[in-house]
């Protein structure tokens, strides 16, 4: 014990910690290093069983080591965590031997703390690095997205697995030829240009280009694409706009089939026009010339009819070229109009029908100028006004309404009437349709509504019927502001 | 009044409305001579041929558009070629059902047009285009 005891005191500025202890686990002896490093006095441990010093995870392996330690000399030393008096681990890589005239044994350790944090730190960045890792390439794979790395001579070197699933082509197809192979002709030389901006960093933003797949059908890709840094490498993203561009496609060859029937239309309506008016030109000069000339009752009675028939013929021509020169855009210039003088107007021009009729117009205009097509404007007004004084009841002198207000981001003009009124039960869905009437009235057309709801409709506004049998009828239209 | 040394053309191709002119300028003016061509070609022809005729050149023009083998707009055409050429001031009108605006435009585009007329036309509207001679 003595020689022991020397050894260890001599040993005061030895690194390793040395102890002995006795068979019941208790410090006999140890040298100053396990108070620097344990916080605890020598006074205290040797108060304290080894054990408790241990981590209590570590007991048990403590235990076994030292039962092997001493039972096979030379064994490998053991390594455990204790704790200090502070509450913090100390790793201890440690040897146990007998010695063999004392009793106890002697306990040398060496403090590896520091190693075994360092190792436990690069342990669990690896960990770290593994999982994000892992993470990417997970990113990588499941990414709907064309993912791609390719060196400066033009070959792909990483491909995420999207690539063999939209071109048809495995991996190694893919990366064995350069990768502008599989670029469609016509746009080969548009992507070596866009690739050779990467040499001078620029990042390129939805580059477009074609690709071929295996089946040799069109691939659309839409590319984000960079340079990785000064080795060349460059790494593209490129998503699938195939679907896209065949739906821009589908809507563009829509847009010019409906132009093309369009002006098929127009140029109908104008031939039919032109094919339609001379022949009737005709009549009429013809039954000029039939009036001039004696002609009998009877014969005068079917002249008479000839000539109404071709009016009729003539009108309803124009009629149809009105409403194919609605859609032309001559009479939308949009100016500030004041609603009260296209009313005057329109008043003046029906003034005969008004005065026959004992009409009373009545108007309120909370919004007096509006913006909006004077010629647009003036036809709502003759319209309106000309079909409630149409169609007004023969129990009551027609009163007629007609108001605007500014509700919320557009102007309510509104036209009401106690006239004999639509059975929208009835015609609702027809009331502003080509060429319908609702009353047995001869001057009816049914071009009237069809024409202002085109109209409005046209300024982007709505037009909206309410009306009662024998009340009246109220039109309301909203203009955008 | 109008004059009935003036030559008065109608270049149609629909007989009817040939027949209606006729007697409408009979009515107006009994003797005022009227040449007819049903379209353009046979016009134009009468035009080269008497080029060097000043009294039997018409002095006003009444031109259809459509109108086969050669259209209103190719008489037109035609006619721009030869005018260095015509020794006489002729007043050409188009005279067409079409109201379409591609042709009223395009009626715009030859200075040598002095106005559009759309069929049917009156006997008012063809006499004081005679007095405009």
């Amino acid at each position: 014990m003595k020689t022991s005891s020397v050894y260890i005191k001599k040993n005061v500025l030895n690194n390793d910690l040395i102890t002995i202890v006795n068979d019941n686990g208790y410090f006999v002896e140890s040298n100053p290093q396990w108070s620097v490093l344990l916080g605890y006095s020598k006074k205290e441990l040797l108060s304290i069983p080894y054990l408790t010093l241990v981590h209590y995870e570590d007991r048990s392996k403590a235990k076994q080591a030292i039962k092997n330690q001493l039972q096979t000399p030379n064994s490998k030393p053991f390594i455990v965590r204790l704790i200090s008096k502070m509450g913090d681990i100390i790793w201890l890589e440690s040897i146990i031997t007998k010695i063999g005239y004392e009793e106890g044994f002697l306990l040398i350790a060496k403090d590896i703390t520091q190693k075994k944090t360092e190792k436990s730190s690069i342990e669990a960045d690896l960990i770290a690095l593994k999982l994000k890792n892992r993470q990417l390439e997970d990113l990588f794979n499941l990414s709907q997205d064309l993912i791609t790395i390719s060196n400066p001579e033009g070959y792909f070197t990483k491909l995420n697995p999207q690539w063999s699933k939209i071109m048809g082509y495995t991996e190694t197809e893919l990366m064995d030829k350069p990768y502008l192979a599989f670029v469609h002709p016509d746009d080969q030389q548009n992507t070596v240009a866009e690739a050779a901006k990467q040499f001078d960093g620029t990042t390129i933003f939805n580059f477009r280009n074609r690709y071929l797949t295996k089946a040799g059908e069109i691939v659309w890709l839409d590319w984000n694409a960079t340079a990785l840094d000064h080795t060349g490498e460059v790494f593209g993203i490129a998503r699938n706009i195939t679907k896209a561009i065949r739906q821009e496609q589908k809507i563009e060859a829509t847009l010019q089939e409906l132009i093309a029937k369009n002006k098929q239309l127009e140029d109908y309506a104008y031939i039919t026009s032109h094919n339609l008016r001379s022949p009737v030109a005709n009549i009429f000069m013809l039954t000029k010339f039939l009036e001039e000339s004696t002609l009998t009752e009877e014969q005068m009675n079917y002249t008479d009819m000839i000539k109404n028939s071709a009016e009729v013929l003539n009108k309803t021509m124009k009629d149809l070229i009105n409403v194919v020169q609605i859609n032309e855009s001559t009479d939308m210039t949009i100016q500030n109009i004041s609603l009260q003088e296209t009313c005057i107007e329109v008043k003046r021009q029906l003034s005969a029908k008004i005065m026959e009729t004992q009409a009373k117009i009545i108007t309120d205009f909370k919004v007096e100028e509006i913006s909006y097509s004077i010629a647009y404007l003036r036809s709502i007004f003759l319209n309106l006004i000309s079909n409630s004084l149409k169609y007004c009841s023969s129990k009551r002198k027609p009163v007629i309404h007609i108001s605007s207000e500014k509700v919320n981001n557009r102007i309510q003009l509104i036209f009401k009437d106690n006239g004999l009124g639509i059975d929208l039960d009835k015609y609702g869905d027809k009331v502003f349709g080509f060429r319908k009437t609702f009353h047995k009235n001869a001057s009816a057309k049914g071009l009237g509504l069809f024409i202002i709801k085109s109209q409005i409709e046209a300024l982007k506004g709505t037009i909206a019927i309410d009306s009662e049998l024998d009340k009246g009828t109220k039109f309301t239209i909203n203009i955008v502001l | 009044m109008s004059k009935e040394n003036h030559i008065l053309c109608l270049i149609d191709d629909d007989n009817i409305h040939q027949f209606i002119i006729k007697k409408i300028v009979h009515k107006l003016s009994p003797n005022q001579k009227l040449l007819v061509f049903s379209n353009g070609e046979e016009g134009i022809n009468f035009i080269r041929s008497t080029i060097g005729k000043i009294e039997k050149l018409p002095d006003l023009i009444l031109l259809d558009i459509n109108m086969p083998v050669m259209d209103g707009w190719g008489f037109l055409e035609e006619f721009v070629t030869i005018t260095p050429e015509i020794k006489k001031d002729i007043i050409i009108y188009i005279l067409s059902s079409s109201d379409n605006p591609t042709d009223t435009e395009k009626a715009k585009e030859f200075e040598l047009v002095s106005g559009y007329l759309i069929k049917p036309i009156n006997e008012d509207q063809l006499e004081s285009l005679l007095e405009s001679v």
